[in-house]
């Protein structure tokens, strides 16, 4: 049997290490690749059975705006009108987008997307001023909370912006666009002085 | 090219746009945005897929495969991948929002990789796991169907652009460099060689195939000889003003082949089609070469192109006049499909 090995969007891009101006740490970037993602559409007038149904099996209430609702290793993210992304880490990510798929397929079609994204957990005490250069959103702690999520775009890359508390987003980019995308996150950080986490 | 069609071939296709499709009413949904019929279409087959634009001309083409009763999967052309899906869920949210079906654009998560070639299903045995079948009958042209790739998910199409036995494997992106150097590795013995967009270009002309030259908004799918594909038991977007009457004249660009008579000359896309004897004015333009290649496998130049009335006209000889660069080359009119046309290999 062929054996795959698994390869991370930014292999040859990212190394761990302290880069930019030298002394500081404005920023950590850390690349996860451990994350199962599964897109969520509601199908036609099954949304009470869908929210139901997400309650019963994964003790989430279902978000009807852009915000993010967690339990243990499991995350509903509203994306869109009926549309949401869902994932998981650790043991829940195995095998995620098919059992997503097993208990709420009746109401909602359900995709794998957990090779389709690059996600990136950015936190520290110049991260706003960083995503500031790039994101066209207000990220103003009075108009972004933990939990608020955007659906936007940086340098015209499709990007998932998620608060996971004060000091931590989480970034998430189309996989193709990786190179790009960290291109413009580093160049933006290298003032600050930024720090590359090994995942 | 000369690999491929000697052997076996492998592309990168993970460009090509991924779209799936589900839902209760997907395939109606299907039915109203192509040309073609896809309720018919049985799970784990796949059908090429022509889309109209509203005012009839050819927007795009592709393939769609039925993964489940419920659920299909539409691949479109790298350029139009964008495009293809603000269509269809233009379709959905304006035009029918009443109808119960979900698109998602699936093109990041998968890798793909098209392998062609006589030899193609012999590399597919070492590549995917032994306990699926890929032989001619468990995969018949045209099929589709889900497998494992050293236990991990992968889907698996029996499709040719290039008219050769050949298959699309598509594998979680992650796994992509992985797959790519297992099937480099299993194609080893048979001289398998990797080849890219250019050759797989060159291939689709040998084959007569029309493609983003050919498509080009100008264009309806009985100029382009794809009339048939045109459902006529069922309505979909562009059926009714394809049928204008202008657009149903017999002097209409038309879809054909074009060779040189002097084999050793060079074509060039975009030269205009003029009467061998006409003098070089517009009011005698014919029609135009819309793609060229020169065949390794016929040891000449081959054109694609429109010209009025071309498929009753083969044979005849008119000249391909492209004055921007100094070209004035006879061409003889002749059948677009240069290589295998009985379609032999695609059958392995």
């Amino acid at each position: 049997m062929v054996s795959l090995a698994e390869r991370s969007p930014l292999t040859g891009i990212a190394v761990p290490g302290h880069y930019g101006r030298a002394g500081a740490t404005g920023v950590v970037i850390e690349e996860r690749t451990d994350l199962a993602f599964a897109s969520t559409i509601c199908k036609r007038e099954k949304h009470f059975a869908l929210f139901n149904a997400i309650n019963t099996s994964f003790g989430i209430a279902l978000p009807d705006g852009p915000r993010r609702v967690t339990r243990g290793h499991v995350t509903f993210a509203g994306t869109g009108p009926d549309q949401w992304i869902a994932s998981a880490d650790g043991p829940d990510a195995a095998g995620f987008a098919a059992r997503v798929r097993a208990r709420i397929g009746p109401f909602a079609a359900v995709s794998d997307q957990s090779d389709a994204r690059l996600v990136l957990r950015v936190s520290g005490p110049r991260v706003r001023e960083v995503l500031a250069k790039g994101v066209p959103v207000d990220l103003h702690p009075k108009a972004f909370k933990p939990g608020d999520i955007a659906c936007t775009v940086v340098g015209y890359i499709n990007t998932q912006i998620d608060m996971l508390d004060d000091v931590t987003y989480q970034l998430a980019a189309p996989r193709s666009m990786a190179g790009s995308f960290w291109s413009w996150l580093t160049a933006s950080a290298a003032e600050f002085g930024y720090e590359v986490r090994g995942s | 090219m000369r690999a491929t069609r000697g052997s076996v071939g492998v592309c990168d296709v993970s460009t090509f746009g991924k779209i799936e499709i589900e839902g209760a009413d997907a395939a109606v949904f299907l039915d109203r945005v192509c040309a073609n019929t896809f309720s018919t279409l049985s799970v784990g087959k796949a059908r090429y897929a022509l889309l109209l634009r509203e005012d009839g001309f050819v927007m795009d083409d592709g393939t769609v495969a039925r993964l489940a009763p419920e659920r299909f999967v539409m691949m479109s052309t790298t350029a139009n991948a964008v495009r293809t899906m603000q269509h269809l869920e233009f379709c959905h949210q304006v035009l029918w929002p009443t109808l119960d079906v979900q698109l998602v654009s699936v093109s990041e998560q998968w890798a793909q990789f098209a392998i062609a070639g006589a030899r193609a299903r012999d590399v597919l045995r070492k590549v995917i796991d032994e306990k699926f079948d890929v032989g001619d009958k468990a995969v018949p042209h045209l099929g589709a169907r889900e497998v494992t790739v050293g236990g991990v998910g992968a889907r698996l199409y029996r499709l040719s652009f290039s008219g050769e036995l050949a298959y699309e494997l598509a594998i979680p992106a992650r796994y992509g460099d992985a797959l790519i150097r297992a099937i480099m590795a299993a194609g080893d013995e048979f001289g398998i060689a990797p080849y890219g967009t250019e050759a797989l270009g060159v291939m689709r002309i040998e084959k007569g195939h029309v493609s983003g030259n050919e498509i080009n908004g100008q264009l309806t799918a009985r100029d382009l000889g794809l009339g048939r594909m045109v459902s006529g038991k069922k309505d979909c977007i562009g059926r009714v003003m394809a049928q204008r009457p202008a657009l149903l004249t017999d002097d209409r660009p038309a879809f054909v082949g074009f060779r040189p008579t002097d084999r050793k000359a060079r074509l060039r896309a975009g030269a205009h089609f003029l009467a061998v004897d006409a003098s070089n004015t517009i009011e005698n333009d014919q029609g135009y070469m819309t793609s060229v290649a020169f065949s390794a496998m016929l040891g000449h130049w081959i054109g694609l192109g429109v010209i009025a009335r071309g498929p009753q006209r083969i044979g005849e000889r008119v000249r391909a006049y492209d004055p921007v660069r100094s070209g004035d080359v006879e061409v003889e009119i002749c059948n677009p499909v240069f290589f295998d046309p009985e379609g032999a290999r695609l059958h392995g």
